[in-house]
């Protein structure tokens, strides 16, 4: 552990990733009307309804009112001034006028600056009075089945994929009913801008975070198993007391570094992201809102619908909890790969061979393919369907909760290969 | 006692070592044979780092890859290319080393202030190696060898980029050590065994030649080598040894199988008389 800490290589590529995530955050921008939505929601509350229209209508007239009461002081007090300046001294006449000109221009200027503010939060008052009325409850009447019945026909499933595929969907069907019973679907969340703040936190940011936090637990794994053929002294080490198992003691290090090294950047990142764009009052909207979404070529857009009951602070601790996870499966594999190719550099390009051929394999395979299915519950294609995790997943998913399956099964998997791994590099010899 | 017992390794078709069985007690035994012969396979089998492909290696009757750590834990070895971490120091490099084979912090602490005594690296303790030479290096080595003190210390080319003063001090330094444990060298330099090893093993044709003392390996060619200041004037067949300058004139030295010529002198035979000899290409006729 210590050999990675002290590494200026495994620090430098920390930097370099939090780095682009700075460029990543700043470059898709501060959502205004997000930010409003925000303000609003501590007078108004999350639940949208008769209540949450009352509140945002109490709230909007406030505003108004304020805003209007500022806009005549301002007015009072740029007369007083011009009246006072005219009562000055002939002497100073051309001063006085020039002074009385500029005062003006001032006074004008605020007053249209004013004026551009007052529309703008007036037009995101307006929005948001029309979305938030003519919101309705997605889940009232919403049929699943259409879903797996589309998908179904589409691709051709027949068998046990197709009745896998209808199961998912009848299963689903319970959700969004229970969905529809609690009104759910009716949770403010970011109003209009929900999809795009959600995209950019979930689809964005948190795909950036994960991608680099596996590149980084990787590195650090064959990093830490290459560290003996790099420097020459593995036949000082293996011939050593502690031998050929101390590479199991390595497995628990760099799978502890990696993590910590995750959690650096994982907090390095959000902490600039929700500094950017403030949550505050926003964390306890449910995920599944109506404002919500997500959608692929065949369905189209249709309700971001979870498993799970999710706020969007439960939604974003899950994903982090699966993110862990998966960071743990890539841990392994890098290992796998680091004591049966002994140079670190092959190790990662093997690897990254394998997931790519992985990835190229599901791309071509035929979609009524059982085959195609399991290898979506691959970690490399978990990594991919990160955005989608904790829903449906779409047309190549066949179970529900796939991310949790995945990554359960992915851990068992490799486990076992680690295991088998060790076993035979005991029986390796060291040339 | 270390036991080889008919132990034969191959790589692929290819036979390194054949049916070598040898035994090991305390004292010091010279590896004596040309690259490629085997010397490094054997004590690469020793030390658990490659396995016999039939035969086995016994310590005390016990099969040394089946004794695991509680085998490990007896040896010391230095590696032919002995590899190091460049931005340590001979003190953390020490210690680090000290942690796997499994010595408590302050022992290892102590003892490595020993050893760096020893191998004279106490004014360099705390400097990075990268920054050492060759030679202190190999100290560095022979120190990291001896850090658990070993029941059996294994060197593979232990005075590689040693100088000359510090190939004596090395020499002196086995042969004090070489009373309570199994010492095994390898090397090239034969005057290194010559003056302090017990045991010359000679392989030759990947099997054991030899395995006796110096005295007696050097005896085998008693009364067949010659020196001489006129080389060209012996007409038996004859292989050339050493040539030498002395007072003007160059003396070789040969080895003759029949009774050489009249005016060349008999010598003692000595070890690297009998390594070239062994290992000879050709005999000039």
């Amino acid at each position: 552990m210590k050999k990675i800490i002290n590494s200026y290589a495994i620090w430098g590529f920390l930097l370099v990733c939090i780095l682009f995530n700075v460029v990543l955050i700043l470059s898709i921008g501060i959502d205004p009307y997000a930010d409003y939505v925000k303000k609003v929601s501590v007078h108004t509350g999350l639940q949208l309804g008769e209540r949450f229209n009352q509140k945002l209508t109490a709230f909007v007239q406030g505003e108004n009112l304020k805003n209007d009461n500022s806009e005549q002081l301002v007015s009072e007090t740029n007369e007083t001034e011009t009246n006072f300046l005219q009562n000055e001294d002939q002497k100073q006449y051309n001063q006085e006028q020039l002074a009385s000109e500029t005062n003006e221009t001032e006074a004008n200027l605020s007053q249209k600056e004013s004026q551009k503010w007052r529309n703008s939060e007036q037009f995101y008052q307006e929005s948001l009075i029309q979305e938030t009325t003519e919101v309705s409850d997605v889940f009232d009447g919403y049929d699943t089945g259409k879903i797996a019945d589309t998908y179904v026909q589409t691709f051709r499933l027949k068998g046990k994929l197709a009745e896998n595929m209808r199961n998912k969907y009848a299963d689903l069907q319970k959700i969004a009913d229970e969905k529809g019973k609690h009104d759910d679907s009716l949770s403010l969340y970011f109003a209009g801008s929900t999809y795009g703040q959600h995209h950019k936190l979930f689809f964005s940011v948190m795909r950036s975070i994960i991608i680099e936090g596996v590149l980084l637990s990787v590195l650090i794994v064959l990093f830490s198993i290459g560290y003996e053929n790099s420097n020459r002294i593995e036949d000082i080490v293996y011939s050593s007391k502690a031998g050929r198992p101390i590479v199991m003691k390595k497995l628990i290090a760099v799978v502890v570094t990696g993590i910590f090294f995750y959690l650096l950047l994982l907090g390095a990142s959000l902490g600039l992201y929700f500094s950017v764009n403030d949550y505050s009052g926003i964390w306890q909207s449910n995920v599944s809102s109506s404002f919500n979404g997500i959608g692929d070529i065949i369905m189209g857009f249709r309700p971001f619908l979870t498993w799970h009951n999710f706020t969007v602070l439960s939604y974003l601790f899950a994903t982090i909890g699966v993110s862990l996870i998966l960071i743990l499966c890539f841990s392994l594999m890098g290992f796998v790969a680091g004591i049966c190719i002994r140079n670190s550099y092959v190790g990662f390009f093997a690897l990254f061979f394998v997931n790519a051929l992985l990835v190229t394999v599901t791309a071509i395979l035929p979609p009524d393919s059982y085959f195609l299915f399991t290898l979506m519950l691959s970690p490399i294609c978990l990594l991919i369907k990160q955005p989608v995790w904790f829903t449906d997943g779409g047309f190549d998913i066949l179970w529900k909760n796939f991310e949790i399956r995945g990554v359960g099964a992915s851990v068992v998997v490799m486990a076992i290969i680690v295991v088998v791994a060790a076993i035979k590099f005991r029986k390796r010899e060291i040339i | 006692m270390l036991l080889v017992n008919h132990v034969t390794k191959n790589f692929g078709k290819f036979t390194v070592l054949s049916d070598l069985t040898l035994e090991f007690e305390n004292g010091v035994y010279g590896l004596l044979a040309p690259n490629g012969a085997g010397k490094t396979t054997l004590i690469k089998m020793l030390t658990t780092l490659i396995f016999p492909s039939s035969g086995e290696i016994l310590w005390n009757g016990n099969e040394i890859v089946k004794l695991g750590e509680n085998y490990r834990d007896l040896i010391g070895y230095l590696p032919q290319e002995f590899g190091y971490y460049k931005n340590h120091s001979p003190f953390d490099f020490l210690m680090y080393l000290s942690a796997l084979k499994g010595m408590e912090k302050k022992a290892a602490s102590k003892r490595v202030e020993e050893l760096l005594e020893l191998v004279s690296l106490s004014d360099v303790r705390n400097k990075k190696m990268k920054k050492f030479s060759g030679g202190m290096i190999q100290r560095v080595g022979i120190a990291q060898a001896m850090l658990n003190d070993p029941k059996i210390l294994i060197l593979d080319e232990p005075t590689a980029g040693l100088d000359p003063k510090e190939r004596v001090r090395f020499r002196n330094l086995i042969s004090s050590l070489s009373k309570d444990r199994i010492v095994i060298l390898s090397t090239h330099i034969v005057s290194d065994i010559e003056t302090i090893a017990n045991h010359v093993v000679l392989f030759k044709d990947h099997k054991l030649y030899c395995d006796d003392s110096p005295a007696n390996v050097c005896r085998t060619l008693v009364g067949k080598v010659f020196e001489t200041q006129d080389i060209s004037s012996v007409k038996e067949p004859y292989l050339l040894l050493t040539e030498r300058q002395e007072e003007g004139y160059t003396i070789t030295r040969y080895v003759c199988e029949g009774k050489g010529q009249f005016d060349a002198k008999s010598v003692v035979p000595n070890l690297e008389d009998v390594f070239l000899y062994v290992y000879r290409d050709e005999v000039l006729e």
